[in-house]
């Protein structure tokens, strides 16, 4: 039972990286690698600013900063450097290895004895497991309302329009190359912020911390889309959390199941192909009318 | 004869090596013209359009609006005044956005995107029932469908409606009707009558129809390879025919 | 909203209410005579020196009357992965594990922190653990954790290269960017063979994949190596022996498992002996014995390892008594 409870608490701080990528992924429409540098980033930035005697709060927020600049530095290799996107994406990523050994000073540094935004009064008197459940819901309900209001505004419709046609985007006076780049920035700001809260939650932030990042928020998109089909945008965003709670839940069966830790990355993949072929397998046996990707709005 | 809103003097267009696509033209446009363009293949229509919306450079010479010199302004930057409509019905709106919220973008060209609600409400859905109906092919009723969607004939419908939303100084119509089956290129070209003719619009429209390049506007221009051979408005106009066009497609 | 995406938040909210309630009430862990210890052991990579504390660890709990079906032990391989390391320190404390041990410091961290000062954490060869904030000091460890620390014997190090190499002028240190004890040794070798008057060189990969490279550029720019204890450079020992024979350059590693891969001699602190002493540690505790007060054990004593093939390869002549040193009470590879 607590493992059930701990997944879901997982799946809810590990949501954040997945509502983040969909700005990038689904409505840009391009894969940014950015995040496996900007995740460890913020979680270096928080770690060591913790251990300096920063207040917690703010240094995550100061990660959610830092991460915007590995956003902006991708965006301007992309949109005025005219590198391609995935190139950019993993020169920023490279760079950050780099930086993040110049913020720590080594390569792990322990919250072991520190206070964390999980040491706060409310969260102590919680039964096992359920902080991560309380805070993590705290946090990606604030970003996921957030981000619903953003996107009904007129900048946040002028940003989809980006991603939907950038050429008639461009006609009707939007400002694409600005667009992509705030973008680039929101989301990898949110990555950040992601990495600074789950190091705190894991207790320490470790130099190789990024690596599979960018599977595991996929994971969360692709799983809320095959689920739960069509959907208007603001649900897509709700059901990209529910994706996240949804993997959390595979791994946890597939451990009990008997499978060996070890076996993690396998089940991934495969869970993750499955999910992405499922549809092609319901649109060829005509068991599902086609999932359209929508993004209608309906008020 | 008033002062000209856009006016192109001496402008050459060259690509690649050298060539020259537009050979010095020199043409002005008048408040409420509604130019037809006519030329062969190459001869530079497509290649004008481009370099008065900024998404081609000029070698030389000036593009003037209101006698300002809008040459090294950005495409985007001129939107602020010029509107177009392209050939591929694909081009103009944005698939996974609805009817509706693709007018609301194009209400806010020409000026700032702040972070205020879009304001989808209730009387906006109506006001754009209304717009709609004009064009006649049911847009009505798909306010609320996704424009990836929608037939050819509905999506350029909807574009040329998005153009013309908040009025441009100049509307571009790029062979707009041309993707489109007879019955529904008829439609549309009737419905771009009416709006110009109603709303008072300056537009240039490129057409490889010579029947509807004498039906429709009061001035028609011919481009033969990069040169504009033929200018003429009003009763010139009225009484040309199609056999006397001709002549000046060859080159 | 959509029907599916609504019922299924209905569903996760009324199973969290439900846990938060059943959870809330404290349970009975009833302890019967035959109560069988259940203990996780969490290593974080695979390589001969891990192996061999994983060896120890086990042997030692032997010893204290822990083997066969008096208990049960949960062994976890992390395979380098930081993210599976949460993942299996969890599944220690689902299980109810009575005591866990941490092979590495990543290993032992991840534990401390999912223990949160509650089960015991028995530390099996870390380097530094009042550096890595595991106890508050080696003597008085102050909390739930406690164990044995390998710290490499670096002046007998020291030692050895000088025997091996008495002409070389020039000493070379590799280790990697993200093993904190690899870092920690390495530095403190940096500074006691500068005092003795080397010239040296620190040399570092963030991957193994990195070897290679660095290796090569190392090898042309010194005359004798220092492999520190470190996972990573012990991972990828096979692959700088490679390049360092190839120039006829010595590589004196710190300890024997890496002798063994390719290294010519070292003191090595036996890895087995610090995993059998954390073991009867764990032992011990498991039995009840107060970790917050139980000191950390810093083994130090060091048996000679030779590797005499090695050295044939190298053309290099050990003194004798090194060889007979290691032939008594060390290790001796051919």
């Amino acid at each position: 039972m607590s493992m059930i409870v701990s997944s879901i608490g997982q799946g809810l701080l590990w949501a954040v990286l997945g509502v983040a990528l969909f700005l990038t992924f689904r409505i840009l429409n391009f894969p940014d690698m950015t995040v496996e540098g900007s995740f460890p980033l913020g979680a270096s930035t928080a770690v060591t600013m913790i251990t300096h005697g920063i207040n917690p709060f703010a240094a995550t927020l100061a990660a959610f900063f830092v991460g915007t600049i590995a956003g902006l530095i991708t965006g301007l290799l992309y949109t005025k450097g005219k590198i391609p996107i995935l190139l950019a994406g993993i020169l920023v990523m490279t760079a950050s290895l780099s930086i993040n050994l110049r913020i720590m000073g080594s390569a792990n540094i322990s919250l072991l004895d520190q206070k964390s935004i999980f040491s706060i009064k409310i969260l102590q008197h919680l039964p096992k497991y359920f902080d991560s459940v309380f805070l993590g819901f705290v946090i990606i309900v604030i970003i996921t309302a957030g981000l619903i209001f953003f996107l009904q505004t007129e900048l946040g419709q002028a940003f989809i329009a980006t991603g939907d046609n950038p050429n008639m985007a461009q006609s009707i006076g939007i400002q694409t190359d600005r667009m992509t780049i705030m973008g680039l920035m929101l989301s990898n700001g949110l990555i950040a912020l992601g990495g600074a809260v789950i190091a705190q939650n894991n207790g320490y932030a470790d130099i190789n911390m990024g690596i599979g990042i960018i599977v595991i928020a996929l994971a969360s998109i692709i799983i809320g889309e095959v689920v739960f089909g069509e959907l208007t945008l603001n649900e897509r965003l709700i059901a990209v959390i529910i994706g996240s709670i949804l993997y959390r839940l595979v791994l946890l069966v597939v451990l009990r199941l008997g499978f060996s830790t070890n076996d993690v990355n396998l089940i991934s993949a495969i869970v993750l192909a499955v999910a992405m072929i499922l549809p092609q397998l319901r649109h060829a046996l005509k068991l599902d009318k086609v999932i359209k990707k929508g993004v209608t709005t309906h008020e | 004869m008033s002062k000209p809103v856009f006016s192109l003097k001496n402008v050459v267009v060259t690509v690649g090596d050298g060539i020259q696509i537009l050979k010095s033209i020199n043409f002005d446009i008048y408040d409420g013209d509604f130019i037809t363009v006519l030329g062969t293949n190459g001869a530079g229509k497509s290649t004008l359009f481009n370099a008065i919306a900024g998404n081609l450079a000029i070698a030389s010479g000036e593009i003037l609006h209101h006698n300002k010199n809008i040459a090294h302004e950005t495409a985007v930057k001129r939107t602020d005044y010029l509107a177009r409509v392209f050939q591929d019905p694909k081009m103009g709106t944005a698939p996974r956005m609805t009817v509706a919220e693709n007018l609301l973008l194009a209400e806010k060209r020409g000026s700032k995107r702040t972070l205020r609600n879009r304001g989808l409400t209730q009387d906006k859905l109506t006001q754009y029932a209304d717009i709609t109906k004009v064009m006649g092919n049911n847009l009505d009723s798909h306010l609320n469908t996704a424009t990836g969607d929608l037939s050819g004939g509905q999506r350029q419908a909807l574009s040329f409606l998005m153009a013309t939303r908040v009025k441009p100084e100049l509307l571009l119509l790029d062979e707009h009707t041309a993707a489109l089956d007879p019955k529904t290129s008829e439609q549309l070209m009737h419905a771009t009558n009416d709006q110009v003719e109603t709303h008072h619009l300056t537009a240039l429209m490129i057409t490889h129809n010579l029947a509807d390049a004498l039906k429709y506007g009061n001035r028609l221009i011919i481009l033969n390879a990069g040169n504009i051979v033929l200018d003429v408005r009003d009763d010139e106009k009225q009484a040309l025919d199609e056999s006397q066009i001709l002549k000046y497609f060859v080159s | 909203m959509n029907k599916r995406l609504l019922s299924t938040i209905a569903i996760i909210i009324a199973f969290l209410a439900v846990a938060f309630v059943i959870t809330s009430k404290p349970t009975q862990q009833s302890r019967t005579k035959t109560y069988v210890p259940t203990v996780g052991i969490l290593q974080l990579v695979t390589h001969p020196a891990l192996d061999e504390i994983h060896r120890g660890v086990v042997a030692g709990l032997k010893s204290q009357g822990y083997s066969g079906n008096k208990i049960k032990i949960d062994y976890q391989n992390a395979q380098a992965d930081q993210s599976n390391l949460k993942t299996m320190s969890q599944k220690f404390t689902n299980e109810n594990a009575d005591l866990a041990v941490g092979i590495a410091t990543p290993a032992a961290l991840s534990l401390a922190k999912t223990a949160d000062g509650s089960s015991p954490v028995i530390l099996a060869g870390i380097t530094d653990p009042a550096g890595s904030g595991l106890v508050k000091s080696t003597k008085r460890p102050g909390n739930n954790v406690t164990g044995t620390s390998g710290d490499s014997p670096l002046q007998q190090h020291l030692g050895v290269i000088k025997r091996v190499a008495p002409q070389a002028k020039k000493l070379g240190i590799i280790y990697t960017t993200s093993d904190h004890g690899g870092e920690y040794n390495a530095k403190n070798m940096e500074k006691i063979a500068k005092k003795a008057g080397y010239d040296v060189k620190l040399y570092t990969i963030s991957t193994t994949n990195d070897m290679q490279q660095v290796a090569e550029t190392m090898a042309n720019a010194v005359d004798v190596v220092y492999a520190p204890q470190d996972n990573g450079v012990a991972s990828a020992m096979k692959t700088l022996i490679n390049i360092t024979n190839k120039e006829k350059i010595p590589v004196i590693p710190a300890v024997n498992t890496m002798v063994k891969d390719g290294g010519i001699a070292t003191i090595s602190v036996s890895q087995y002996n610090i995993g059998y002493q954390a073991g009867v540690m764990a032992g011990r505790v498991l039995k009840g014995k107060d970790t917050a007060n139980y000191p950390v054990k810093t083994i130090t004593d060091g048996d000679m390892t030779v590797n005499l093939k090695q050295a044939k390869l190298l053309g290099i002549k050990l003194p004798t008594s090194m060889v007979t040193e290691a032939e008594n009470k060390g290790e001796v590879f051919k």
